[in-house]
């Protein structure tokens, strides 16, 4: 071989670690024999405990070396210190060379005696034997150092088999390196295009195996992170986002950048972008400052197609790190909120649901969700729109909550404080100057091009799909199909760009002249905005403290914190005295006699047995007293206090000590701690008391997500429900029919008990006690029966009633009333009623008064209870039938041996045995149970 | 010999875990070690059980602690502000500084690295060798070795336990720190996906006790949206001591370990898993690619690769025969360099030479 040859280092084993058989191995060699030109030598390098199978190859130009261990990079580098060569050629064993390729390389170089490389074509022989089509490359000729090296930022496209390097160059560029040997071809290339002048041979001359590395693998980002520090990296991080903050980028003009975004579209860049977002570390969305929306518009398609992922963010959002967050895809999803209570506003909201035009919204799939804030009930929905369209939220924390569930990306808020607030609490983009109408028309501009790119990608699809179905491609003619359907979704999304830059140019002159007016308007929404949210934010205080456990002292706040070593010591008394039971009950009322809840009773019976209760509660204000522990055994904690005291519980173990967690009412924060209990030694019980969706369905309860209930009803270890038709819902939900146990409401006689046998005299008194919320007491029945009959007095104790209440003189409502004094309260009453609103959430309750009614010695009139049929002493009416029903339990005599019967069997401690004994003495077939 | 590793904090993360079995290895090999973790963030509990082991013992004991005769080892893990008091103190033995942060924000200190005391860098993996190798270019040019010795483990822990109770549905399982490089969303996208195709599969997420409320919020909302709470269990930290049964529980359900990890200069929890019997189908990345190669100690995906994952979780559950040959290929793995002993072993002979 003369010094001006080839030298061409055959490693046997090839760069992703897998040693090839000898046919593999024989047809590279053979491919070298057959050259046309003869100017070069070959070493095979195989690892020592390999068969030396091109012992029989009678070619003098091909020797064999060995060499220790398996290394592949180790492998190359030893045959490039054993070939002695003006040029090198690496050639991994299985790619093979046309008989022509180093004669063409030597007759190109001939007429480019300065270049240090030359590149030929490849294909590529995939794994089922297909073969894949040429690497693309962008042109033949001759390329000056950096030409290519956009060629590299996303792919990689040729193997080391595609070239042909001169050996000095080689060393000078650095060789070959072992940082990344997965991609040591990329990395060569990339040090060698940037600094050396290459000839690129369109023919295809080699043919290797496997495909390219992936797009954006870690290698791949780490590789780009090493090289693409010029210009490139600017570009590519300014596009990211971070190029605000980088002086360098900031020089580059917006046209140039949008050009760069193109160059790059045609590249499937998801993955990678989105790491490269990650790794640089604080690059928060593609705009360094407050877009004009144009721009956005006009860009967001390339953008999206490069990324997938985009914030289109103010400077202050972009500052946010939790901007960095994936925030939908294009077309953006569009999200309206509005927060208000005023009747204008209502109106303002139902127009805009009106307006979105919802059909065609959904059709595109487009998704518009309008939120309406405040504590007032949302507007009217118009008959034609889906009523999921409109939420109630009731603080800022669900709205929150709804833009990470629904990867909101747009955002459009009415007031320019709910637009700060919001954005700083999700850290999402707000613009809050774009009146209704106008606003319609973008989004329906935005339909109209993703439309368009939605059909041009569903052809494509469609006939890739019919060619792959005829069966007359490959998986490497499929990818070809692929990569034409990425250019054509690249051409779709440019137009879908130009689209709606000529659409909004129109449609944002009349956004102007009426963002004005709209401004005006949001300035006096907005002070009523401003109270509204001065409400919201205590809860967010409340949920943040509740999560974090930071100190609210430090922020200023008043708090009433849990005594922390006082409940330490309460947890080691319980788990060394003598009973062993320790109870945690996470419900929504304080420990209280006179309140009469289900959790207050139960807990009673327990203390009374010798167990110790720690009983979890709500409280509306951090400022608010924690409420009184009036038993030595017992601990109250505010449920925002949780968090201090879930180590010590949850680690609190004693030799015989038995902990269980009976949850009342299905928190969204127990999510988090129901398997953490379960894995800690507690024995899980949901309680359920109420039909929670509906209860969420009426406006209330909105911390209730569904799938936390079925969390719960799924790996609770026992599952317990008021009544059948609660626990039939129950089991609908994922538990096991047959395993839920029923344990009724019941009854505290010490506090009631009064006279069954009382003589009923003087005009009748219908009478109730308890919530007087119009979410479920109908006061129109009460009302309306009232008139009817203005014979009866009607005693309505309680609290929550409505302060614009009209009604007759023989209605009369005091008030709350102390549970202690209901006994003397009632004596003069008739009848006691139970008039709810019909429904699901009527049907699902098992009211306690009614078992206090008959302990009281009343009969009982319900409204909309089928379950409560054969009840003794109770007339379950519908409610057209509630004046009679009260008629009929007036007018006959009242069973006091079978009301007083079954007040006895409904007595608080019968109720906690039953749940006790729905208690398995054996633990549940669980993982959690297992560790 | 005799030993003393400066930590920056004591929390409960995988260096403490490292320091934990490194001293138990030593003391296994007649060696003398002790710890001392500058700051409280509430992880001594990783040390129960083991004395020498100091929890913000103040710069006087520290002091005092480096004078202390028949000292021949001081090894700082990511704590370069122990430097000039190692420097200041006299001691004159061989300083190591050990690597394990994958924070480049504070790991500037390794380019004047060659300019202090320090005699050796101790990596966990050849990934995070080659990583600081190129980062830090005053570090390469100092000529300080640099030298992989694997993370330990305590295989008379973290060995396969049957359950205690039989187990249902396999279980594929996920542990870590809710942090981004841990890419737990990308699990949860896994295994929501794995949910839809397969009724017969159950989730754990183990880990994030110590998560932002944002975070915490997100897991249970993208658990919510992905229709996944249902499925997938959530143990927000669960005690070092109890990782074997988890472990042994997964490999025992039928189910494996999915770390999706975008950057892992180590892994350690693949290597628990991996003591435990426990199958792992790991992100191609960092240290776990040392770990889990795929078809021989593990199975292994691209980070983000939704169904290159999906692919392999699907073939370690079904394909009995794939699931024992990693699983057996992993415990020898472990046996022969994660051991405690084998490990502090090659400590031994990386501080030494």
């Amino acid at each position: 071989m003369s010094r001006n040859g080839v030298g061409i280092v055959v490693p046997t084993r090839r760069l992703d670690g897998v040693t090839v058989d000898e046919s593999a191995l024989r047809a590279t060699l053979q491919s070298l024999c057959d050259q046309s030109h003869e100017d070069f030598e070959v070493v095979v390098v195989r690892a020592g405990d390999e068969p030396p199978v091109v012992a029989d190859v009678r070619d003098p130009r091909i020797r064999s070396i060995e060499v220790d261990g398996r290394d592949p990079l180790g492998m190359l580098e030893e045959g490039l210190g054993r070939v002695d060569a003006r040029w090198i050629r690496f050639l991994p064993a299985g790619d093979t060379l046309a008989p022509q390729t180093l004669a063409a390389e030597s007759v190109a170089l001939e007429d480019a005696p300065d270049v240090s490389a030359v590149f030929v074509a490849v294909e590529r022989v995939l794994d089922d034997g297909a073969i894949h089509v040429a690497t693309a490359v962008p042109q033949a000729g001759r390329f000056e150092a950096g030409a290519l090296l956009a060629e590299l930022v996303a792919r990689n496209p040729w193997p080391l088999a595609a070239a042909r390097i001169e050996r000095d160059t080689l060393f000078a560029v650095g060789g070959l390196d072992r940082a990344l040997p997965a991609r040591v071809d990329h990395d060569l290339w990339w040090r060698l295009f940037a600094g050396r002048s290459v000839l690129l041979e369109p023919r295809v001359h080699a043919r290797v195996r496997g495909l390219e590395a992936p797009v954006g693998d870690d290698d791949h980002v780490r590789l780009l992170l090493r090289h693409l520090r010029g210009d490139l990296l600017e570009f590519v991080v300014f596009a990211l986002g971070g190029g605000a903050r980088d002086s360098a980028a900031q020089g580059i003009a917006r046209a140039e950048l949008a050009r760069r975004l193109r160059a790059l579209e045609r590249v499937e860049l998801r993955p990678l972008v989105w790491k490269l977002v990650r790794e640089s570390r604080g690059a928060g969305a593609y705009f360094p400052a407050d877009p004009p929306f144009e721009e956005l518009a006009r860009l967001a398609p390339e953008l999206a197609r490069a990324d997938g992922w985009f914030v289109p963010a103010t400077a202050e959002v972009q500052s946010t790190p939790r901007s960095l967050e994936p925030a939908g895809s294009f077309p953006p999803r569009v999200l309206v909120a509005l927060a208000t209570d005023d009747g204008g506003a209502r109106e303002r909201v139902a127009r805009m649901v009106s307006n979105l035009d919802v059909a065609r919204a959904r059709a595109l799939g487009l998704d518009l969700l309008v939120l309406h804030a405040g504590t007032e009930p949302p507007p009217p929905v118009p008959k034609d729109i889906p009523v999921e369209i409109l939420r109630h939220v009731g603080s800022a924390g669900e709205i929150e909550g709804v833009f990470r569930r629904r990867s909101v990306s747009l955002v459009v808020a009415e007031s320019d404080h709910l637009a700060v607030e919001t954005a700083e609490r999700c850290g999402i983009a707000v613009r809050s100057d774009w009146p209704t109408g106008p606003l319609v028309d973008v989004v329906r501009a935005l339909h109209r091009a993703s439309a368009a790119t939605a059909a041009n990608a569903g052809r494509s699809l469609r006939a890739a799909e019919r060619q792959r179905r005829a069966g007359k491609v490959g998986r490497a003619r499929d990818a070809a199909t692929l990569g034409a359907l990425a250019r054509s979704l690249a051409r779709a999304s440019a137009h879908v760009g130009r689209s709606v830059d000529h659409e909004l140019t129109d449609r944002l002159a009349e956004a102007q002249r009426q963002a004005e007016a709209a401004r005006r308007a949001a300035r006096a929404v907005e002070r009523d905005t401003r109270r509204t949210l001065d409400k919201l934010r205590i809860g967010r205080r409340i949920r943040e403290t509740l999560g974090r456990g930071s100190s609210p002292a430090a922020r200023g706040d008043s708090v009433v914190s849990l005594d922390l070593p006082r409940a330490e010591r309460f947890l080691i008394e319980a788990a060394s005295k003598d009973t062993h039971r320790l109870w945690v009950i996470y419900t929504t009322d304080a420990y209280s006699e006179t309140q009469g809840q289900r959790s207050t009773w139960i807990a009673r019976e327990l203390l009374s047995r010798g167990d110790s209760v720690v009983f979890f509660y709500w409280r509306w204000e951090l400022s608010e007293a924690i409420a009184p522990s009036p038993h030595p055994r017992l601990l109250s904690v505010p449920i925002d206090q949780f968090f201090r005291l879930q180590r010590p519980l949850m680690d609190l173990a004693a030799p015989g000590l038995e902990k269980l967690f009976l949850v009342e009412f299905p928190d969204a924060y127990l999510y988090e701690q129901i398997d953490f209990a379960n894995a800690h030694g507690f024995t899980t019980i949901y309680d359920c008391v109420d039909d929670w969706e509906e209860f969420a369905r009426a406006g209330q309860a909105h911390w209730y997500d569904p799938g936390v209930e079925r969390h719960l009803v799924r790996y609770a270890d026992v599952v317990v429900a008021t009544h059948p038709v609660l626990a039939a819902r129950l089991e609908a939900m994922g538990r096991p029919v047959g395993t839920i146990d029923v344990v009724p409401n019941g009854v505290a006689l010490d506090s009631l008990e009064g006279a069954p046998s009382r003589t009923r005299t003087g005009p009748p008194v219908i009478g109730y006690f308890g919530h007087l919320t119009p979410a479920w007491f109908d006061w129109e029945l009460i009302e309306e029966t009232a008139r009817a009959h203005p014979d009866w007095k009607f005693d309505i104790l309680g609290h929550g009633a409505p302060g614009d209440l009209d009604l007759p003189a023989n209605v009369n409502v005091p008030g709350p009333v102390p549970h202690e004094s209901l006994e003397a309260r009632t004596r003069g009453w008739h009848v006691g009623i139970v008039p709810f609103r019909p429904g699901r959430l009527t049907q699902a309750v098992d009211p306690i008064k009614l078992y206090e009614y008959l302990a009281l010695g009343l009969p009982a009139v319900v409204v909309d209870m089928p379950h409560l049929e054969g009840t003794p002493e109770v007339e379950v009416a519908e409610r057209g039938g509630f004046a009679r029903a009260i008629e009929r339990a007036l007018s006959r005599p009242f069973d006091a041996a079978a009301a007083s019967a079954f007040v006895e069997a409904s007595r608080w401690s019968v109720r906690t045995d039953a749940l006790c004994a729905a208690v398995p003495s054996t633990g549940r077939v669980d993982l959690l149970k297992a560790l | 010999m005799q030993f003393l590793f400066v930590y920056q904090i004591c929390s409960f993360g995988g260096v403490e875990t490292v320091l934990r079995n490194r001293l138990v290895g030593l003391r296994r090999l007649g060696h003398e070690a002790r710890v001392v973790m500058l700051e409280d963030l509430g992880g001594a509990a990783a040390f129960d059980g083991l004395d020498g082991v100091e929890v913000a013992p103040g710069e006087a004991r520290l002091r005092e602690l480096l004078a202390a005769p028949g000292l021949d080892v001081v090894a700082t893990i990511d704590t370069p502000s122990v430097a000039p008091m190692v420097h200041g103190s006299g001691f004159g033995g061989r300083v190591v500084a050990e690597v394990h942060s994958n924070n480049f924000a504070n790991m500037g200190y390794l380019s004047t690295l060659g300019q202090t005391a320090a005699s050796v860098v101790i990596v966990p993996s050849e990934f995070e060798g080659a990583l600081i190798r190129r980062e830090y270019a005053g570090l390469a040019a100092s000529g300080l070795p640099i030298r992989v010795v694997p993370n330990p483990i305590d295989t008379q822990l973290f060995r396969f336990f049957p359950p205690v109770v039989p187990l249902g549905k396999p279980v594929v399982g996920w542990v870590g720190r809710l942090e981004d490089q841990k890419n737990w969303r990308h699990f949860l996208e896994v295994a929501s996906v794995l949910a839809r195709r397969r009724g017969d599969l159950e989730f754990v997420l183990v880990g994030g006790v110590a998560a932002s409320h944002e975070v915490k919020t997100e897991v249970r909302e993208r658990a919510s949206a992905l229709d996944l709470l249902g499925r997938l269990r959530w143990i927000p930290s669960l005690a070092y001591g109890r990782m074997p049964a988890l472990y042994s529980a997964l490999a025992a359900s039928g189910g494996c370990l999915v770390p999706t990890s975008s950057f892992e200069p180590f892994g350690m929890t693949v290597v628990e898993a991996q003591a435990c019997r426990c199958p792992v189908v790991a992100a191609r990345t960092g240290g776990l690619a040392e770990l889990v190669r795929d078809g021989e100690t593990g199975l292994a995906f691209e980070v983000d690769d939704s169904a290159g994952a999906i692919r392999q979780i699907t073939r370690v559950l079904d394909d009995s025969t794939i699931r024992f040959a990693v699983v057996n290929a992993a415990a020898e793995q472990i046996e022969a360099r994660f051991a405690s002993e084998p490990a502090a072993k090659a400590y031994v002979d990386a501080v030494s030479t």
